[in-house]
């Protein structure tokens, strides 16, 4: 396989970013959590 | 319906009045903001470093210049109403928004072609370029109506840099993405009327067109918009 | 997934709930699967050469970033005009426009490797590689504007029309575009992707890329509106808890 690089790059760029915002997202979402009332998570 | 039209063209009146006797009197556009475009036009041939490349893109650093300089005066315009907060003693006293909309726009639209005539005249100097009667008429056709976008998203988007007080960093952000098409079809009709890059008179009048079609576009919108984005 | 594990992991979220983790679960497998497909279990393209592997994840990004952007300015004129202004759905053009620039991005990069190889420049000022630069741009400016603080209605009523505008201005930019490059169009370097030939398999990876993706933007989306749904219920809260501070200080 040509371009090695570029094209394994080019998928780890997208699933690196993908997964780092999924990551901040999740920390934000845990430390917002303890100081809401159950009532105002109306997905649980 | 009809009183209410009238006062809102009344108020447009009014406040285009008002920001064109503040800018008269302060001098600041004059004496500040016209050196800084001048500038401007002299960076860019020091940056270029070339007669034959500085005439072939004069048209582009004409609309250049504009534009930055759009970003300072539109900043400005908001700035003499903030100081005071009197963009909120307006919405109390319950003026309506579109009024206030178009006498901002107009206003900046007349001090933008006093800079589009001021700059023209510079390239004519600076960057040996040659303007024919016909050409002229297509330049000052481009510049009314491409003034017409530029002011209207100006004063749509500086407004909301001006409601969000201290945020005004945001205006060049919106709005330089949002002329694009300004500049380009500005720059393209002008290459057509200083006759550069072989371009001839007849390809600059489509270019017309689009810049009509924007300004309408966003002068309607932004009337509708304004009043929401300035909301306190 | 916290049930499996004892100790709190970076996957456990107060924002999941079975029916997410399961999607997430079927992203996640959808994911591994696309990748062994993109690089291995396809052939090379005829044309292309092996640079049609980046294909399968470069035009499902950028499907989804056009995706996002629909959803935004649906959700913003859901909000607008709404009778009942609710910010439910100004959240969800908030986190949709989020995940948007986010692919958008990735678009622009993916894209400019597979250009790298098959023009040997990273840009070319193509009507459709510009309009995408632009609206990332556009956008960024649209999550400044979200940025901007004051009530959460106001912050909704302003995005909602910074959304709508922006819906006004991507076509012309565009059309401008369009006109500007077909004036000053280059010898063609350029190859549409319509002219790649694709056999069964890769033209299969490649609906399967879009598949996944658009179940991942919803997968994204879904939490991130919850997790903007916490942080205004804080803001909120914390003006509640100021507010019982100064009532308890003038008892």
């Amino acid at each position: 396989m040509d371009h090695v690089s570029f094209i394994v790059g080019g998928y780890a760029i997208t699933f690196v970013a993908v997964g780092a915002y999924v990551l901040r997202m999740f920390r934000q979402a845990r430390k917002f959590n303890s100081a809401i009332a159950e009532s105002d998570k109306p997905w649980r | 319906m009809t009183q209410n039209s009238i006062s809102t063209m009344s108020i447009a009146r009014a406040i285009a009045t008002k920001d064109l006797r503040i800018e008269w009197r302060s001098k600041v556009l004059v004496n500040q903001v016209l050196p800084f475009a001048g500038i401007v036009m002299v960076l860019f041939a020091f940056a270029l470093d070339n007669d034959g490349i500085l005439q072939r893109v004069a048209p582009g650093l004409v609309w250049l210049a504009v534009l930055f300089s759009s970003l300072i005066i539109v900043q400005r315009t908001f700035a003499i109403e903030s100081a005071d907060n009197a963009l909120d003693a307006i919405k109390v006293a319950g003026v309506s928004s579109a009024g206030v909309f178009l006498g901002k726009s107009v206003a900046l639209a007349v001090q933008l072609l006093l800079f589009e005539c001021v700059l023209v005249m510079l390239s004519l100097v600076l960057y040996q370029v040659q303007l024919s009667w016909g050409g002229a008429v297509l330049l000052v056709t481009v510049s009314v109506l491409a003034n017409v976008g530029i002011a209207t998203m100006g004063a749509l988007y500086g407004g909301l840099g001006a409601a969000a007080k201290g945020r005004e960093t945001l205006l060049p952000l919106l709005l330089l993405p949002a002329v694009a098409p300004v500049l380009i079809a500005a720059t393209r009709a002008t290459e057509s009327a200083f006759g550069v890059s072989g371009a001839t008179l007849g390809e600059g009048w489509p270019w017309v067109a689009l810049l009509a079609v924007f300004g309408a576009l966003f002068g309607f919108g932004g009337t509708l918009a304004f009043g929401v984005l300035t909301e306190e | 997934m916290n049930r499996f594990r004892p100790l709190p992991s970076p996957l456990d979220t107060p924002t999941g709930t079975r029916a997410s983790r399961g999607l997430g679960i079927v992203v996640l497998l959808g994911l591994a699967l696309l990748t062994l497909l993109g690089l291995f279990f396809t052939d090379e393209d005829v044309v292309q050469g092996s640079t049609v592997r980046l294909m399968y994840i470069h035009v499902p990004t950028a499907w989804v970033a056009y995706l996002a952007f629909i959803v935004t300015a649906i959700t913003s004129a859901m909000y607008m005009w709404g009778k009942q202004h609710s910010l439910t759905f100004d959240r969800i053009a908030g986190a949709s426009a989020e995940v948007g620039v986010i692919f958008m991005g990735l678009c622009l990069v993916t894209g400019s490797l597979w250009g790298r190889i098959t023009w040997g420049t990273y840009w070319q000022w193509d009507p459709r590689l510009t309009t995408t630069a632009f609206l990332f741009v556009t956008y960024v400016g649209y999550l400044a504007v979200r940025d901007l603080g004051g009530s959460h209605q106001q912050r909704a009523k302003r995005s909602g029309v910074v959304a709508l505008l922006a819906v006004l201005e991507i076509p012309l930019v565009h059309f401008s575009v369009v006109l500007w490059r077909s004036l000053h169009q280059e010898a063609s370097v350029l190859q549409p992707n319509g002219d790649v030939s694709m056999d069964g398999l890769m033209l299969f990876s490649l609906l399967f890329g879009v598949v996944v993706f658009t179940s991942l933007f919803a997968w994204m989306v879904l939490h991130r509106q919850r997790v903007l749904t916490l942080a205004d219920a804080i803001d909120d809260g914390g003006l509640e808890a100021a507010l019982q501070e100064r009532r308890n200080e003038a008892n």
